[in-house]
């Protein structure tokens, strides 16, 4: 494959860095899989699952743009001919295709442990794809603020910590959580009738703002 | 024209980056931007580049938007690349962001590796490159578009020797075909050998612009040649050489030495100190050895900042 794109660059980037591959993979496998095979609530199992979502997302996205930012490539994507709606779509795209991919496997276990009816797993299939593309967009929108990776840091866990909070994860939200998207994931999986159809919508919703903010992304002075 | 900048001013906090600047850049013209640290030779290639608006004054450029991206190639001052991609793949990927047919991109990339002796690097990962390898990497970068617009900042910093004659050759052929290239420096060298024009800056402001040559004329500086001498002999013939304008002697611990000031002219240096040869020789005298120091663009720079040279 070759790095014609920022989205493909972005995934060869990642499948190059063979041992944090190996670390994105196993690490979510490690604190989920044992929560779903012990007979865990399956409000914990589902909220590990949502959580997971919401930190790999928002964390990795934030930091990623701040440490790109920091290393100067952000100036030089500023002079393509490509525009930032573009390039931070494709950042996105990308890092939410690991990101599910990664998930992935827990969920399909939480799936095949607690197994649902046929409308449920479109519905958690649908909220899971809607809630990893809207955390990621929550990253790069964290991203934009930061000075430096310190600052980065900070505002991911701030964001972290309060989408979960405001998604009902920890106790309920009632006027929050409907919000987000994460907390219809955490509906889905629940097996909760929800209107899930609003999860893709919100995720929409927060793409478009990201990709409406994503030329300041790109400004250097 | 292709850049006209127009009363440009830009400030960052207390510092004014840039003062007032107003330059045009003309098809097919290699354009040095000469000064010192913090003359805002940098800010000025952003400012070109749409990088960094300017707080006051009109950059006008023949398109906008990103039809003027697609047709300018950028060197930033700093080496960052995407570490785990290999050369060619850092390069593929900008060479195909400004909209190369992937069918060409190849064969122009194995060209310009091949010219800037990183061919049988291109397949390693930029992580395990030298500086020098990664300025040759972002030249390449740069370049491998063909772009109508070029801007460097501090291209030859890093550099061997043949890379720097190999950058030369490279922008030379660009400006044959059309392009603009604007380059910054603090090397005088660099920028006589290479810029058709200079333009020479100081605290954000545009001293000077004008031919290397036309610049070092117009500061009617004087030529000055050390002659030591096997022997002491009379001065006033040396004086009454054409074009000699003051003649004076010194005995040093090496031995007797005169210093001739004269006023440089189309016959050279070389005749000039010929002619002084000759006057001494004919004085019964022998030289020894001779040093000439002809005026260049340090003494226009230092001339214009108002400093004083304290070459020898």
């Amino acid at each position: 494959m070759h790095p014609d794109s920022f989205f493909r660059k972005e995934i060869l980037e990642d499948l190059r860095n063979r041992r944090g591959l190996f670390m994105k993979f196993a690490l979510p496998a490690a604190l989920l899989l044992p929560l779903i095979l012990v007979d865990a609530p399956v409000s914990l199992q589902a909220a590990g699952i949502t959580v997971a979502v919401i930190f790999s997302g928002v964390f990795g996205s934030s930091i990623g743009l701040v440490r790109i930012r920091e290393s100067g490539m952000l100036d030089r994507m500023a002079v393509l001919p490509v525009s930032p709606r573009r390039l931070t779509a494709g950042y996105i795209l990308a890092n939410a295709l690991l990101d599910g991919a990664q998930i992935a496997v827990p969920l399909a276990a939480f799936l095949l442990v607690h197994p649902p009816a046929a409308e449920g797993v479109l519905f958690a299939v649908v909220s899971f794809a809607s809630a990893v593309v809207a955390a990621n967009a929550l990253g790069v929108l964290v991203a934009v603020a930061p000075g430096s990776s310190g600052e980065g840091h900070l505002y991911a866990v701030i964001t972290v910590m309060a989408a979960i909070a405001l998604s009902g994860l920890v106790a309920p939200a009632p006027y929050a959580q409907g919000l987000l998207p994460f907390w219809y994931l955490y509906a889905a999986l629940l097996a909760a009738p929800g209107a899930f159809v609003l999860s893709p919508l919100l995720a929409a919703l927060l793409l478009g703002a990201v990709l409406a903010v994503s030329p300041v992304l790109f400004r250097c002075g | 024209m292709v850049v006209a900048l127009r009363n440009v001013t830009k400030q960052f906090g207390s510092v004014r980056a840039l003062d007032g600047v107003t330059l045009d850049v003309g098809e097919g013209e290699i354009l040095g931007l000469l000064g010192p640290n913090g003359s805002g030779k940098s800010t000025l290639l952003k400012v070109v580049a749409r990088l960094i608006l300017p707080d006051e004054g009109s950059v006008t450029l023949p398109q906008g938007g990103r039809a003027m991206l697609a047709s300018t190639g950028m060197l930033f001052d700093h080496t960052a690349h995407w570490e785990t991609l290999t050369g060619y793949e850092n390069a593929r990927f900008f060479a195909r962001s400004y909209g190369m047919d992937p069918a060409a991109v190849h064969e122009r990339l194995e060209t310009l590796f091949g010219l800037f002796d990183l061919r049988e690097r291109w397949g390693d990962p930029v992580s395990t490159y030298s500086y020098g390898m990664r300025r040759k990497l972002g030249l390449i970068e740069a370049l491998a578009h063909e772009p109508s617009l070029i801007l460097l900042d501090e291209p030859s910093i890093g550099l061997d020797y043949r890379a720097r004659v190999t950058l030369a050759r490279l922008l030379r052929a660009a400006a044959r075909r059309g392009a603009a290239v604007v380059f910054s420096t603090n090397d005088v060298n660099e920028a006589a050998g290479l810029a058709d024009r200079v333009a020479l800056f100081d605290r954000g402001r545009l001293l000077a612009s004008g031919e290397p040559s036309a610049l070092v004329r117009s500061l009617d500086a004087k030529v000055t040649i050390d002659l030591r001498l096997k022997a002491p002999v009379a001065l006033r013939p040396l004086g009454e050489v054409p074009g000699v304008e003051s003649v004076g002697a010194e005995e040093r611990e090496d031995g007797f030495h005169a210093t001739v000031i004269a006023t440089p002219d189309e016959t050279g240096p070389s005749s000039l100190l010929a002619r002084i040869v000759h006057a001494v020789a004919g004085e019964s005298g022998v030289v020894v050895s001779a040093d000439i120091r002809t005026p260049g663009l340090t003494d226009v720079f230092l001339a214009y900042t108002g400093e004083e040279s304290d070459a020898p």
